[in-house]
């Protein structure tokens, strides 16, 4: 039995980042007795990038995390400054939300989130070494000596491993600017067996704002109409606008003149960067073509004058930030209160995973976030949440909840880190999931709120929240469906017709003929019924029945494709299969295969380059086993 | 429809009888799709008033009279969709049905094919209904899973055995939902839903392999690299297509010069890639069935007897009269190995008969279509003793044309020459040397022939000996870009006595292998089933377009252009979310 002293405790999360918050409140939540260990107490939460949650695919992320019971949709909505729903002139499985936060009231929202959960204990040290004994984990060294013992660690280490700050060709160590590095841990990985990469990320310099000329460029202000992302808040609030500009030759110029000065052309940085979001300098360089690159300038919170020059990521030396920056429009004036730096850290190859994030050669060992070569607040909250749930079931000796590809994006994001791997810091993209008409923002609760509630994640007062929604919309899709015939149905199918338009129109018509006789036109009888059926529903709802119906055959037809595929699920290729062996293969395949290593065949047929004729073979193989 | 492994589960048709005439062919579909497609194409045969053609089974008979009986006026008056179930020989198809169950419980209104009985033989129509018609008469038998070769459920139609009857209702078979088989595929099937034993797997496996192995094949090696990179360019196109979209979703605030510009550009040009694919999968299928020869001349230069001389047989009437054939013969024939369908047209002449008009009119035609073109020339009508060479300019005046002018050919011969396509081949064969005396002949040839190679350079392959069956005269190594190149020979020959015919047969088959060759260089695809997969891309990506150009939105042309892009697998392998990323970001500047 073991014996509760201050230094004994179920789970260790390493990391208060976005992905140490939700893992170490998803492990306490449901029951288990943790510690976060973070360097700076006062860093929790902290958004060392842009100053902004969600975007295409990653508003996605943060309903999934909403959903499952995460914290961060609830701290954006309430901690946000500026709205906005992206795609809306695009189609409804691809709009997305996005938010401007105060990154100083973030912070202090997740602090004091923690402060007040229940079984969670906050520690302010640095980790430098795994305890494990017979391949399990079982608790963390301190750089004090101190010892922190667990049955459950989760890293949650960002890009604090080896941590590597270049600006232009002078570089130190810091886990990002401002913090420490984490040296050792590397090593303790490393001396247990676990595969390192090298990657790089950069940010931008930061503006002071009084010294911006605003007044010559173009505002972009928020969205009034905007769904909270979380289900559980009332109301959002935007307060503050971005303001949009240019660089322009004379920028591209002074950056091309100095690319000597650039530790990414030098050489000196050795990590691989993310090629969604290159520096500036990369930019210029690709894309000589271009005549003008956007930039966005967001402000970081309202009790601050700093500026975020969102498009402007770079390592050149300081002088040359300030070069550049001055030829831009509004920007003739700037003062850089902080430069823009690279930064290259560790990483581990996340094939080093199982889907439920816990490693597999080290029992009881989960990673979460940049550790395993993600990029993006959004995508290490979800992998944060997920390593809690999954070390919290493991404890519970419960098998791990792995989302499926066709049922979240969170479930195509870990598919993708374990069965492909990356080699650059992997970001979410609609575009990667296959199902992309069933994985929307408006249905993340449908998807998901059931299995946060059987994981116990979801308390009564949010579940059921997201219960009179599921209800509402089956009566509303119903209603449509059966009402005149199927009439309204049918009509609804057509993307010319909006359903709250039609609720207004309903609206009108009951207004106009309470002053009538009804009984005149038993026709409009029907009609208002019906009308006055909508108006009990709320926008939200109706929006997504109307979403549902536009798209249902599509829906239905991937719905059909996933069920089919579930079926290859149960075609296992063994990790040690040399796929040089099975003949019949071409050589490309056999690579591909090989270096992959996929766990079965479906897992296979997502590899590029992959024919029918090999996946044919490959099925062949299974059946001979059998 | 992403999935790569839906190969795994697709509906399969193959014809599974050698290809050729015969009694009857017969197509099997496997798949789950199998008797919904049967139930599109296939309709039970309507017997209302009908019963005098089923009368070689008296008790089969009499059941159908007691049923329609039992159904009184119903059946009678209305045009009856129940089952036709026979003992005999109907239409060349054999039916041997045991158990002939026209009982009452199956011959019901509205009797489809979706509610036959496993196993249990039925007559019906193959109906096309893309044109509304009904195009042929077959067996059907229906095998329920897993009782049934490959474990699937399973259909076998049986048509009437001809190449063009079967391949289209394979076609129809294929444009309902199924695709065709791999080699093997049936085999392969049963042996995963284990209906038969690693043994007889193994050998199915070789198969497979040599699927794979031969996933872009076209038999010729060389040719290979030049199919692999317009594939590339098609692979490319349909990427940056792909992550144009993509782009669009995913970057909604990037700024794209031009996006839809040349989104529009590149998936037109795609387009026009595919199709022509396609086309040259139809071209090679052509070349298959055989080139076109036509034999074309003067009326009476002998045409129709040529023919016949091919076909060894009287096929065209022949007589002395001027414009016999006045319509034209075809006949396909094997010309050593190589098929070739040879046409006799009607005498090239102005006419007043509307008649014969007409078919001079329809000559022109078929001349059109052809490859190759036997240009008849009488050589009696030839007046060889008024060539005079020492009257051709040779420094201005060198087209071999003007050679065939100055041999005597009349304006009607020289404008067909002059006009004649640059593409066809034209052999120039001048028949009736049996109306020449030897000496004459030889004297006249000799002449032309040594005047033509020492003036002009040109090698005439003279043969060495003097008699008449070695008057074969290739025109080789023509240097002069002034000659009409498209004249591949000239021969004498004379159908009456049979000279010559064999060498003018033998040369006629080096010319097609020849054509053959270099046509090949357009060759890319040679299986039906890549036609098959590029016509579906072609139409996802038809819609893709479409639905660019209504503005619909991009996650739905995202959803065509990735189901075009996969049906493309089999021949450009696998395309990953990796794949378009790449595209993406090295084809569009992202960055914030």
């Amino acid at each position: 039995m073991k014996i509760k002293t201050e230094n004994f405790f179920d789970v260790i999360v390493v990391g208060a980042g976005h992905a140490g918050i939700e893992a170490c409140i998803a492990s306490s939540r449901m029951g288990f007795n943790t510690a976060v260990v973070t360097i700076n107490l006062d860093n929790i939460g902290q958004m060392s990038c842009n100053p902004a949650i969600g975007g295409l695919a990653k508003g996605h992320l943060v309903r999934e995390i909403d959903a499952l019971g995460g914290e961060m949709g609830k701290a954006i909505d309430k901690t946000g400054i500026q709205f906005r729903t992206l795609n809306t002139k695009k189609g409804p499985a691809v709009r997305s939300s996005r938010a401007q936060a105060d990154m100083f009231l973030y912070k202090q929202y997740m602090k004091t989130v923690l402060e007040n959960t229940k079984n969670l204990t906050l520690v302010q040290s640095m980790a430098d070494s795994l305890i494990v004994e017979n391949n399990k984990v079982r608790g963390i060294e301190l750089w004090t000596g101190d010892k922190l013992f667990a049955d459950a660690v989760i890293l949650t280490t960002g890009t604090f491993l080896r941590g590597l700050v270049h600006i232009g060709l002078f570089n130190y160590k810091a886990g990002r600017a401002g913090d420490f590095a984490s040296n050792k841990l590397s090593l303790s990985l490393i001396q247990n067996n676990l595969e390192l990469g090298r990657l790089k990320t950069g940010t931008t310099p930061r503006l002071d704002g009084r010294t911006i000329d605003f007044s010559k460029l173009e505002e972009q202000k928020g969205d009034d109409d905007f769904i909270p992302f979380s289900l559980y808040s009332k109301k959002i609030e935007n307060k503050i606008s971005c303001f949009v500009t240019y660089t322009n030759e004379k920028t591209h110029n002074i950056i091309r003149e100095n690319l000597d000065k650039s530790p990414l052309y030098c050489g000196v940085i050795k990590g691989i960067g993310p090629r969604y979001c290159p520096s500036i300098e990369d930019k210029v360089v690709r894309f000589k073509d271009k005549e003008r690159h956007q930039i966005f300038l967001e402000k970081e919170s309202l009790d601050s004058n700093e500026y975020y020059p969102n498009g402007l990521s770079t390592s050149l030396p300081l002088e040359t930030q300030l070069n550049f920056l001055r030829t831009i429009e509004g920007l003739e004036k700037v003062k850089i209160m902080r430069p823009g730096y690279a930064i290259e850290y560790d990483y581990v190859l996340p094939t080093e995973l199982y889907h439920s994030l816990e490693t597999r050669k080290i029992e009881n060992l989960f990673l979460a976030g940049q550790i395993n070569g993600t990029s993006g607040y959004e995508e290490a909250a979800a992998q944060g949440l997920i390593a809690g749930i999954n070390a919290s079931l493991k404890l519970k000796d419960k098998n791990p909840l792995i989302l499926g590809r066709d049922e979240a994006y969170i479930g195509v994001l870990i598919d993708d880190l374990i069965t492909l791997g990356t080699a650059e810091p992997y970001r979410m993209f609609t575009s990667r999931a296959e199902y992309r008409l069933l994985l929307r923002e408006d249905n993340a609760d449908f998807r998901l709120c059931e299995y946060g509630r059987k994981i116990e994640l979801l308390d009564d007062e949010r579940y059921s929240v997201y219960k009179k929604k599921f209800t509402e919309f089956n009566e509303v899709l119903e209603f449509i469906k059966t009402s005149d015939g199927g009439k309204l149905y049918n009509m609804l199918k057509r993307p010319d017709v909006d359903i709250l338009r039609l609720k207004n129109l309903s609206i009108n018509i009951i207004n106009t003929t309470d002053n009538l006789n009804i009984h005149q036109n038993p026709k409009s009888d029907i009609e208002n019924n019906l009308y006055i059926n909508l108006k009990n529903y709320s926008n939200e709802i109706l929006k997504r029945a109307e979403l549902y119906i536009k798209y249902e055959g599509y829906i239905n037809r991937q719905k059909e494709e996933i069920k089919k595929m579930r079926k290859f699920e149960n075609y296992h290729l063994d990790e040690n299969i040399d796929y040089k062996s099975i003949s019949g293969l071409s050589l490309e395949v056999i690579e591909k295969l090989n270096k992959i290593k996929p766990a079965t065949i479906y897992e296979a047929n997502r590899i590029s380059g992959i024919t029918p004729a090999a996946v044919s073979i490959l099925l062949m193989y299974c059946n001979k086993k059998i | 429809m992403h999935s790569i492994l839906n190969n795994e589960l697709d509906t399969i048709c193959a014809i599974s009888t050698p290809e050729g005439e015969g009694a009857i062919s017969i197509i099997r579909i496997s798949g789950n799709l199998a008797l919904e497609i049967c139930s599109k194409i296939l309709k039970f045969k309507r017997k209302n008033a009908n019963f005098n053609t089923f009368n070689t089974n008296i008790n089969c008979n009499k059941r159908n009279n007691e049923n329609n009986f039992d159904n009184g006026d119903k059946n009678l008056n209305e045009s009856n969709n129940g089952i036709n179930c026979i003992d005999g020989i109907n239409d060349g198809i054999y039916i041997n049905n045991a158990d002939c169950k026209c009982s009452e419980n199956k011959i019901k209104e509205n009797f489809s094919v979706s509610d036959c009985e496993p196993k249990q033989f039925y007559v019906c129509n193959i109906y096309d209904y893309f044109i509304n018609a009904v195009i042929d008469e077959a067996g059907f038998v229906f095998m329920k899973a897993p009782n049934s070769y490959t474990g699937e459920d399973m259909a076998e139609i049986y048509p009437h055995g001809g190449v063009f009857n079967t391949r289209y209702i394979l076609e129809l078979i294929l444009k309902s939902g199924a695709r065709l088989a791999y080699n093997g595929e049936f085999t392969k099937r049963a042996y995963l839903n284990k209906k038969i034993n690693l043994i007889q797997a193994e050998a199915i496996l070789d198969i497979i392999k040599s699927n794979s192995v031969k996933s872009l094949l076209i038999a010729n090696n060389e040719l290979n690299g030049q199919l692999e990179s317009k594939l590339n360019i098609i692979k490319d196109n349909f990427l940056y297509i792909l992550a144009s979209i993509e782009a669009l979703i995913d970057f909604p605030e990037e700024e794209f010069k031009d996006i839809s510009k040349m989104f529009l550009l590149k998936s037109k040009e795609l387009f026009g890639l595919i199709e022509n694919l396609i086309n040259s999968y139809k071209e090679y299928m052509a070349n298959k069935q055989g080139l076109n020869v036509a034999i074309a001349g003067k009326p009476n230069a002998g045409k129709s007897s040529l023919l016949n001389k091919f076909l060894k047989k009287q096929r065209a009437i022949v007589s002395d009269i001027p414009g016999t054939t006045r319509d034209y013969i075809e006949e396909s024939l094997f010309l050593f190995n190589k098929t070739i369908k040879i046409i006799d047209t009607a005498g090239l002449r102005i006419s007043n008969d509307d008649v014969e008009k007409a078919g001079i009119d329809f000559t022109y035609e078929i001349i059109k279509k052809s490859d190759i073109i036997l240009y008849l020339i009488d050589i009696t009508s030839l007046d060889f003793t008024s060539v005079d060479f020492t009257s051709v300019d040779f420094t201005s005046d060198i087209t071999l044309i003007n050679i065939m002018k100055k041999l005597g050919l009349d304006e009607d011969d020289l404008e067909f020459i002059n006009n004649c396509d640059k593409n066809k081949k034209l052999i120039i064969v001048f028949n009736k040397i049996d109306k020449l005396s030897d000496d004459e002949l030889k004297e006249k040839k000799s002449e032309v022939f040594k005047q033509i190679e020492s003036k002009f350079g040109i090698n005439i392959n003279m043969p060495n000996d003097n008699t008449k069956d070695n008057n074969k005269h290739f025109v080789k190594n023509i240097n002069s870009n002034n000659i009409n190149e498209n004249i591949s020979g000239i021969f004498f020959i004379s159908t009456m006595n049979d000279l010559n015919i064999d060498i003018l047969k033998k040369s006629l088959y080096d010319l097609i292998i020849n054509i053959e060759s270099s046509l090949k260089e357009n060759i890319a695809i040679t299986t039906i089933r890549q036609k098959n997969l590029l016509e579906k891309s072609l139409f996802c990506l038809n819609n893709a377009i479409n639905a660019f150009n209504n503005a619909e939105p991009y996650e739905i042309i995202s959803i065509e252009l990735r189901d075009g892009i996969n049906f493309l697998r089999d021949i450009i392998g696998n395309v990953s979310n990796e794949d378009i990323l790449d595209t993406l970001f090295k084809e569009f500047c992202i960055g914030k």
